[in-house]
């Protein structure tokens, strides 16, 4: 007898949890997507003049990354 | 003699006159006991027009890398747009939850993607939501797990038929993103009756 309380009272419980966690979630997804252009043009970096006589221009890329620094020697 | 005629006439009048009574005065009561089975609600749907823009795509096509900061496709500073709108609907009478997080595909990470969520529309009220955003409406990075971003209000927890409007908008940081590549990031709104 005890024994059935004890079975009834954790049923009761359990019916309440459920109960109480009766609504699942819902979603939704977005998916975003990203696409990068590409970038080869150039932008005026500096100039200055070569012991040759020459000059030089500097033109690097518009990421501006010292990485993808180009150089450009023009002869006047 | 003629006094009992008399009697005999006016008891038969009003014999009468109780029949004619008794009789106008039936009436028919027909009683019926009607039950309402009110379907519970409780969903979360994609909502577009003029003003908010998409819902499962997202474009962010022709992104500049030498920017810091971009926005989706036909999108602009201050233009007053969202890039999605969510409708979460309820009857169930509790307090829900909506929350957010996204998940990116490497080499596109978590940190390259921003939101912007300002406070929800109740469509049903006709008036802004008097829920709370668990954030002041800012641009904040995207959280890698769901977060809590709004609390239904009172006026949320039974917002039917027209449910709460939340919105978003979202800008990528390109710089350092390799060209001629697609790059994705899956972004998931929950709604939940648990914190």
């Amino acid at each position: 007898m005890k024994g059935t309380l004890v079975e009834g009272m954790f049923f009761f419980l359990a019916v309440c949890f459920f109960t109480d966690t009766a609504y699942p979630d819902e979603r939704l997804t977005s998916i975003i997507t990203v696409f990068v252009k590409p970038v080869l043009s150039c932008e005026y970096g500096g100039e200055g003049m070569m012991s040759n006589g020459n000059m030089w221009l500097n033109y690097r890329t518009q990421d501006k990354t010292p990485a993808k620094l180009y150089t450009v020697t023009a002869e006047i | 003699m003629h006094t009992k005629r008399n009697n005999i006439a006016l008891f038969s009048f009003f014999l009468f006159l109780v029949f004619v009574a008794r009789a106008g005065a039936d009436t028919a009561t027909t009683q019926a006991d009607g039950t309402f089975d009110v379907p519970q609600v409780f969903s979360i749907a994609f909502y577009t027009d003029s003003n908010v823009l998409y819902s499962t795509g997202i474009p962010f096509s022709g992104m500049d890398s030498t920017k810091t900061w971009v926005y989706a496709d036909g999108r602009n500073e201050g233009d007053g747009k969202s890039d999605t709108g969510c409708v979460c609907s309820s009857n169930l009478g509790v307090t829900w939850y909506l929350k957010i997080h996204a998940e990116a595909t490497p080499p596109f990470s978590l940190d390259k993607i921003f939101y912007y969520f300002g406070q929800p529309w109740n469509r049903t009220l006709g008036a802004p939501a008097d829920g709370q955003l668990a954030r002041s409406a800012n641009w904040y990075n995207l959280p890698g797990s769901p977060t809590v971003i709004y609390i239904a209000g009172n006026g949320d927890k039974i917002n039917t038929p027209d449910g709460t409007l939340c919105t978003f908008s979202f800008a990528i940081n390109p710089s350092q993103l390799a060209a001629n590549r697609l790059y994705n990031c899956r972004i998931v709104y929950t709604l939940t009756t648990s914190a």
